[in-house]
């Protein structure tokens, strides 16, 4: 019997704890979801307007759709050059800076920087570095003569290249900041006893740091899957996913059917084909992450 | 101990539950003081010092113990204003865009025809436009400007070269690429347009500049009551060189860059509103040393002229669940519709007046003396509403739109031909299925017709 009183105080403050967030959670995240998959069979152009039951015709439009297919390959390429840039480069980063020299801490702050920043900010600056007529890269490129006239970064040919440039930047210092808790989690024992055994330099990174890391780098992998899945702020503010939807990633195309970005006459918010796209891309982004998941198993069993 | 700690805890817990509850109480507190306070949104900045001057002013001065605050948006007004109906704290008054013609559908604005005397009748007459804000006897809203859009371009760079101003779509292209040709050593180039977001860019250029050459109002005849974009054929040509031979990013550019660089000298041409361009070189980004901009009619194609697009404003539409409609109207009228005001702001260039006895009485600044194309002319007309402009919520075009379409056109990203034929058969599509499916009878206007 007092054990039950006591089970049950402690649950008492366990869910008063609780209750705060699962509020938040069901108030901000559940309930969007539920109304998005309400939504998606339902021709509905927001609030004002009448909304009439469609069935599947907001799915069949979606599998018509040339541009989000486009865009859909557009994120696998923005994604992928994120990813394969961003991870080896932070986690060389974490490995130098993790080494206890001379102002490790200061560049580890000066790399983590960008991650605080806003990334609209972000796109409007570097909208001030790239534009082709008075763009700083430019002018510093073609001042060291790597370039002789100027590249136009924003246009259709560069405009996917310069996004994954400036979302490189963006997420070096916060992958490197996962990877330092990483690093630093590698018991000294491991490292003092293969040192012990005449282990040096890239050996001993090879063949003891990075598979120490393996769980870790697991977690961050998929974290930054995920992450490029749904990278869109940056994008909005620096392109809007032009020119001529060359930069346009499968969230954006979405989002843009909720918020029509220009304030054409002719856009209207068409919420339900929106509310359509974001479940087959959150299907595609579930699917892509399961897949990793499954793969990285397989990995770690060989 | 163990209790304490508990109720510590619950109270920690309670606190963002606390916060929300704080928010509602916001407006209390001015009420309070005793003044009954007024909300007005708007998404106008270049007008932003003018109006907020006469805001103060009327608030310091007024005997009703009425505040308007006067709350500038960007362009989430639209979303602002949708989640406020939704949730019953929408303002007492809002500037009028046409996403707002839903909720006067809907009922959700006052009919101001009742509350106005003869007099404010009859100063406004002139802007009640059948079909915009005057709707089946009633009253929305009282555009008291108007904007058209015109070719703004470089006078010092035209005289520079010996450069007649365009009047054709020839003589524009060849005076956007003669300019380029001279010049691109200089970073001057003839031509540009802010085509980061396509439909943003074309609507206040390419679109009226066909209009006026061709009659089509957003590629439909409203003499036939059917789309067809073929017109717009030689002057996507025409655009296609200048902005391929034009100022470089135009494919990135938005609107503000875009004037940053024209008051610059770089930019010889390109088009945009007469209600903010005047007050945009003054206030925004004045011009360069020596350089003078001027403004002329859109080039056309031919000698047959048609009516262009145009737009009253700024209008201001009175939320019929607000509280405090009198006190409303009385600030509104006081502000916005005072005559004086209204030429005051008509002669610094902040915008141009659509009220007669404004434009009678104004002393007309330089800018309208020098350029009388900035003035509303008999061809800029109130065009009737397309389909796709009055039932917006069932003609859904799937594929590229009609904007987008003419932006890959131009950058040479898409075949002209086939792009258009494409077009104006997805077009006819929708129309053709709406009216079979009755959800409205073929739009004909005859006056509107082309000849």
């Amino acid at each position: 019997m007092k054990i039950t009183k006591k089970r049950l105080r402690e649950s008492a403050v366990a869910y008063s704890l609780l209750w705060p967030n699962l509020l938040l959670f069901i108030c901000f995240s559940l309930f969007p979801v539920i109304w998005m998959l309400k939504y998606m069979f339902f021709r509905y152009g927001g609030i004002g307007t009448t909304e009439t039951f469609t069935g599947l015709e907001n799915f069949m439009r979606v599998f018509r759709d040339e541009i989000y297919w486009k865009s859909v390959l557009n994120t696998f390429e923005y994604a992928l050059g994120k990813i394969i840039i961003t991870i080896p480069a932070s986690f060389a980063l974490a490995y130098i800076l993790n080494k206890k020299i001379k102002g490790s801490g200061f560049f580890q702050s000066l790399i983590f920087l960008p991650t605080i920043m806003s990334s609209a900010v972000m796109g409007l600056v570097f909208y001030l570095l790239f534009n082709v007529y008075n763009g700083e890269i430019n002018r510093m490129l073609m001042g060291i003569g790597l370039i002789s006239s100027p590249i136009n970064w924003l246009g259709a040919d560069h405009a996917m290249h310069t996004l994954i440039i400036v979302a490189i930047w963006g997420a070096l210092g916060n992958y490197m900041v996962y990877f330092l808790a990483g690093l630093q989690q590698i018991p000294q024992e491991v490292i003092e006893s293969a040192e012990v055994d005449g282990a040096t330099g890239f050996r001993k990174l090879w063949y003891i740091t990075i598979p120490m890391m393996g769980p870790i780098l697991k977690i961050i992998l998929m974290l930054a899957i995920a992450t490029a899945f749904n990278d869109m702020n940056m994008i909005l503010v620096l392109t809007e996913g032009g020119p001529y939807n060359a930069s346009m990633v499968m969230t954006l195309y979405a989002y843009k059917f909720f918020f029509p970005v220009s304030a054409a006459n002719t856009v209207v918010p068409q919420f339900g084909y929106g509310a359509a796209l974001s479940f087959v891309s959150a299907i595609i982004a579930g699917v892509i992450t399961i897949l990793f998941l499954r793969f990285s198993r397989k990995m770690s069993d060989m | 101990m163990k209790k304490i700690t508990a109720v510590l805890l619950i109270v920690l817990a309670l606190i963002p539950s606390l916060a929300f509850a704080g928010g509602a109480g916001e407006d209390s507190s001015a009420e309070s003081s005793g003044k009954t306070v007024i909300r007005l949104w708007t998404n106008d900045r270049h007008d932003a010092t003018f109006w907020t001057e006469k805001v103060e002013e009327y608030n310091a001065t007024n005997t009703d113990n009425i505040e308007l605050s006067y709350e500038i948006y960007t362009d989430n007004i639209w979303q602002a204003v949708d989640m406020a109906f939704q949730t019953g704290e929408a303002p007492d008054i809002v500037k009028y865009d046409m996403y707002f013609d839903k909720y006067i559908l809907d009922g959700r604005f006052v009919d101001l025809l009742p509350y106005m005397t003869d007099e404010q009748k009859e100063l406004t007459e002139a802007v009640w436009y059948e079909g915009q804000n005057y709707i089946d006897g009633k009253l929305y809203f009282i555009p008291t400007g108007n904007t058209c859009l015109r070719l703004f371009y470089n006078k010092t760079i035209f005289d520079r070269l010996g450069l007649e101003v365009p009047e054709t779509l020839d003589e524009m292209v060849n005076a956007a690429v003669t300019i380029t040709n001279e010049l691109k050593g200089e970073g001057i180039y003839g031509f540009a347009c802010n085509l980061k977001s396509a439909s943003n860019g074309l609507k206040r250029s390419l679109e009226p500049q066909v209009e006026r050459g061709t009659g089509l109002r957003l590629g439909y005849d409203f003499g036939t009551g059917t789309y067809d974009f073929t017109p717009y054929i030689p002057y996507l040509e025409g655009w296609s060189t200048m902005i391929q031979q034009g100022f470089p990013g135009s494919e990135s550019l938005d609107i503000d860059p875009l004037r940053s660089q024209f008051a610059a000298g770089k930019i010889g041409m390109y088009m945009s509103y007469t209600h903010a361009e005047p007050g945009v070189y003054v206030n925004q980004f004045p011009m360069a040393e020596g350089q003078e901009w001027g403004c002329t009619y859109l080039p056309i194609d031919g000698d047959q002229l048609y009516g262009q697009y145009f737009t009253g404003t700024p209008g201001f539409l009175f939320n019929k669940d607000g509280e405090n409609f009198d006190a409303a109207w009385k600030a509104y009228t006081a502000i916005f519709l005072n005559v004086d005001n209204l030429r005051e702001h008509f002669e610094q260039g902040f915008g141009i007046s659509s009220i007669p006895a404004v434009l009678e009485t104004a002393d007309m600044g330089s800018d309208y003396v020098n350029n009388p194309a900035l003035l509303k002319a008999d061809d800029d007309v109130m065009y009737p509403k397309t389909p796709e402009e009055e039932y917006a919520q069932d003609f859904i075009v799937e594929g590229l739109d009609m904007y987008n379409t003419f932006g890959a056109i131009i950058a040479g990203q898409l075949d002209l031909e086939d792009g258009i034929a494409d077009l104006t058969k997805r077009y006819n599509e929708v129309n053709e299925r709406l009216i079979s499916q009755g959800v409205y009878e073929r739009i004909i206007y005859p006056e509107f017709a082309r000849n």
